[in-house]
């Protein structure tokens, strides 16, 4: 007869593991990981080791010498990138980033601090490469590469958004997102990516943009922008595209295009042009600013990237303004004219409204919207009626690309405080240089991995919750295409009373457009404070 | 006395053990964090456990009404809704209230000044409480997937908004 267990026995024990982190198993649960990058999306771009698997297999089906393939590729990029190199010996694990990383602070999973996921790929360096490490092994935080150590760094290296917080508290500097690129392009070499980057990077490489809108629906979605802003404030845009001999051409993420609430960034996009007579065109070719190689590797954020000079050499146009987006701003500010430059058949971007040079763009020959439209403002050059966003009690975050990454902390706040009324700051340690990710940059923003960023955006959401308690709050804006794609759904879960808007919507509910009709509505149609009662037909 | 003039003396205890009780659910490395930072926004999760223990105490120690305590857990539990717990774990710190209260009531049980009856009462209590919790668990799980339709629907409404505007043509 079995044994019954007594009542004491059935207790269930709720703590944690009490194993060091070597001996903690990796588990891979609904909610915790993204889908595995699709064979036909790898095919495309010719990614290693298509093929159908799952990260809840046993065998995860990687090549017979995947070990030498990690183990070479790790020798190949630590000769070539000096940082990695110097990142692997310095770290003195004193546990400055440990509590930096929004992933940490909302998992509670010591993995997820900086230096415990930056040591599951330096403890394989040091068995590997370190005379310490081969002879000492794990005395000295040394460790074999087996299968259990790529399925932990796949769980990890998948669980950073590389927004690199954690860099600014190190005292030696060190990039601890460079073990996350660095570790991402070691799996890609065997074929464990996911499907949330590998499929955009496939649409990217074959119609231009993540989503695979072809030129002709991406022209046709502006159009209908066009019709909205037109019901809107009577104004008829006329935007070209692929128009040969234009000033500047303009490249923003796809997503404005196409989900919401970017396609109202967009709307304001399209609204400041016109007013301010930009010569400008779009691109349906160079029709992403988004670049999720730079989530695979550096060999293909180079060719995702390069087509935007291209674009902008057969164009012939002067120079090139990027619409509001985070990574892109990355690869722009510090890789693109390393690895596609350089864009001397480019001018240093001037504007031809204000006079203003941007000497910060000479070489790229590339400007961010933000710095562009904040010269305008500043120059007195564009009609704004800030009273338009009075129903709004607006908070900003700082996108961590844009922030940490280029140094744009006043020109966002600048042109809020001249386009809004209401306008308040999260607490100082969540905002600018020290902003909180929003929890799903890096191409995590998929709906399977939702647990994930619900985590990752807590301490965002967290301090958006604290000044909508205080202040009454009720909009975030941002400057990031990612952020407004995954701003809403975080909000949502943690605040709902808040709506993300983009920076360039609250400058086209505020713009005030020559030949204009009533503003009776924002460009969501909702009604401008005082006119609750106007009916619009056209909305 | 009764059982409720008994609990608030020795509310700050109860308050400070079944916040460890919470904590301990997570690794020693994550313990030290809640127990040391107090910036809230350095420490959100350790912060919001901390405040929201402390005011449901109060509340369920005092007037003990739902439509007052749901708020307060759902601020625990729609932290531990999306960590890496089982539903039963993540509400267990629940019922870990029960042998918090009887350690804090030893001396008055032992003295006859708190009765079995009056903690069966109270245990009575901490199972209402524990169903509220499972309403709020179940609350933000449907929530979490209720968002992530709504991420897919505005993802693709432009699209399918053009769409049908091309076949109503």
């Amino acid at each position: 007869m079995a044994k019954v267990p007594k009542p004491n026995e059935l207790e269930l024990e709720h703590g944690m593991p009490q194993t060091g982190w070597m001996d903690t198993p990796t588990i891979f649960r609904p909610g915790n990981f993204s889908y595995p990058g699709k064979a036909k999306n790898l095919k495309v771009v010719g990614l290693a080791n298509p093929r159908e698997w799952s990260p809840n297999d046993a065998d995860w089906k990687l090549p017979a010498d995947w070990k030498n393939i990690l183990l070479e590729g790790l020798r190949e990029r630590l000769d070539k990138y000096r940082t990695l190199k110097v990142y692997m010996d310095i770290c003195v694990r004193c546990g400055a980033c440990a509590d930096k990383c929004h992933f940490y602070l909302g998992s509670g999973d010591p993995k997820n601090m900086p230096v415990l996921r930056a040591e599951l790929l330096r403890s394989v360096y040091r068995k590997e490469f370190t005379l310490a490490g081969k002879i000492m092994g794990k005395m000295v935080g040394a460790r074999d590469l087996t299968e259990d150590v790529v399925k932990e760094w796949f769980m990890y290296f998948f669980q950073c958004t590389e927004c690199r917080r954690c860099s600014l508290f190190c005292p030696y500097g060190i990039d601890t997102a460079e073990f996350t690129i660095i570790g991402r392009e070691l799996l890609n070499l065997i074929g464990c990516n996911i499907d949330w980057i590998a499929g955009p990077v496939a649409n990217c490489y074959q119609t231009g943009n993540h989503l695979g809108i072809q030129p002709h629906a991406f022209k046709d979605m502006i159009d209908f922008f066009v019709d909205e802003i037109e019901a809107v404030n009577g104004i008829r845009i006329e935007p070209t595209f692929n128009r040969k001999g234009a000033e500047v051409l303009f490249v923003t993420p796809s997503g404005d295009v196409f989900a919401d609430p970017g396609t109202y960034t967009l709307m304001g996009y399209l609204m400041l042009f016109h007013e301010i007579g930009l010569d400008y065109t779009w691109s349906t070719y160079a029709s992403e600013g988004g670049n999720f190689g730079f989530f695979t590797s550096h060999e293909m954020m180079k060719r995702l990237n390069s087509k935007i000079y291209a674009e902008a050499k057969r164009l012939g146009v002067k120079y090139i303004i990027g619409g509001e987006c985070g990574h892109m701003w990355r690869v722009i500010n510090q890789y693109m004219d390393t690895v596609n430059g350089p864009a001397d058949f480019l001018e240093v971007p001037k504007s031809s409204i204000t006079g203003t040079t941007f000497h910060n763009a000479a070489s790229t020959k590339m400007i961010h919207l933000v710095e562009f439209t904040a010269d305008l403002i500043k120059n007195g050059k564009l009609k704004l009626d800030a009273t338009r966003n009075d129903h709004l009690k607006v908070t900003y975050h700082d996108s961590c690309n844009t922030a940490r990454g280029m140094g744009f902390l006043d020109e966002p706040r600048y042109v809020l405080n001249s386009v809004c009324n209401n306008f308040y700051e999260m607490p100082p340690n969540t905002i600018r240089e020290q902003t909180f990710c929003c929890g799903s940059g890096s191409g995590l923003n998929n709906d399977e991995f939702m647990e994930m960023r619900m985590r990752g955006g807590l301490p965002r959401a967290n301090a958006v919750r604290h000044v909508h308690e205080k202040f009454g709050v009720n909009a975030l804006s941002c400057i990031c295409a990612i952020d407004r794609a995954a701003l809403p759904t975080l909000m949502n879960y943690w605040v709902p009373d808040v709506t993300v808007y983009g920076l360039h919507e609250l400058v086209g509910n505020a713009l005030v457009m020559e030949g204009e009709t009533e503003r009776t509505t924002d460009l969501r149609g909702e009604p401008l404070p005082g006119m609750e009662d106007s009916e619009n037909e056209d909305i | 006395m009764t059982l409720e003039q008994h609990l608030s003396k020795h509310k700050e205890k109860i308050v400070g053990k079944w916040f460890d009780l919470l904590a301990g659910t997570y690794p020693p490395e994550t313990v030290r964090l809640f127990n040391t930072q107090s910036d809230p926004f350095a420490n959100p999760v350790g912060h919001t456990f901390r405040t929201a223990i402390g005011e449901i105490i109060e509340e369920f120690f005092g007037l003990n009404r739902p439509e007052a305590l749901t708020p307060l857990l759902d601020k625990v539990i729609r932290v531990r809704a999306v960590q890496r717990f089982s539903p039963s774990e993540a509400l267990s710190f629940v019922f870990g209230l029960k042998p918090i209260v009887e350690e804090a009531l030893e001396e008055e049980l032992a003295e006859g000044e708190a009765g079995t009856e009056d903690l069966r009462e109270f245990e009575r209590k901490v199972q209402g409480l524990g169903l509220l919790a499972f309403d709020v668990y179940v609350r933000c799980r449907e929530n979490l997937y209720e968002i992530k339709v709504e991420e897919i629907k505005s993802n693709t409404r432009r699209l399918l908004e053009r769409a049908q505007l091309i076949v109503g043509e």
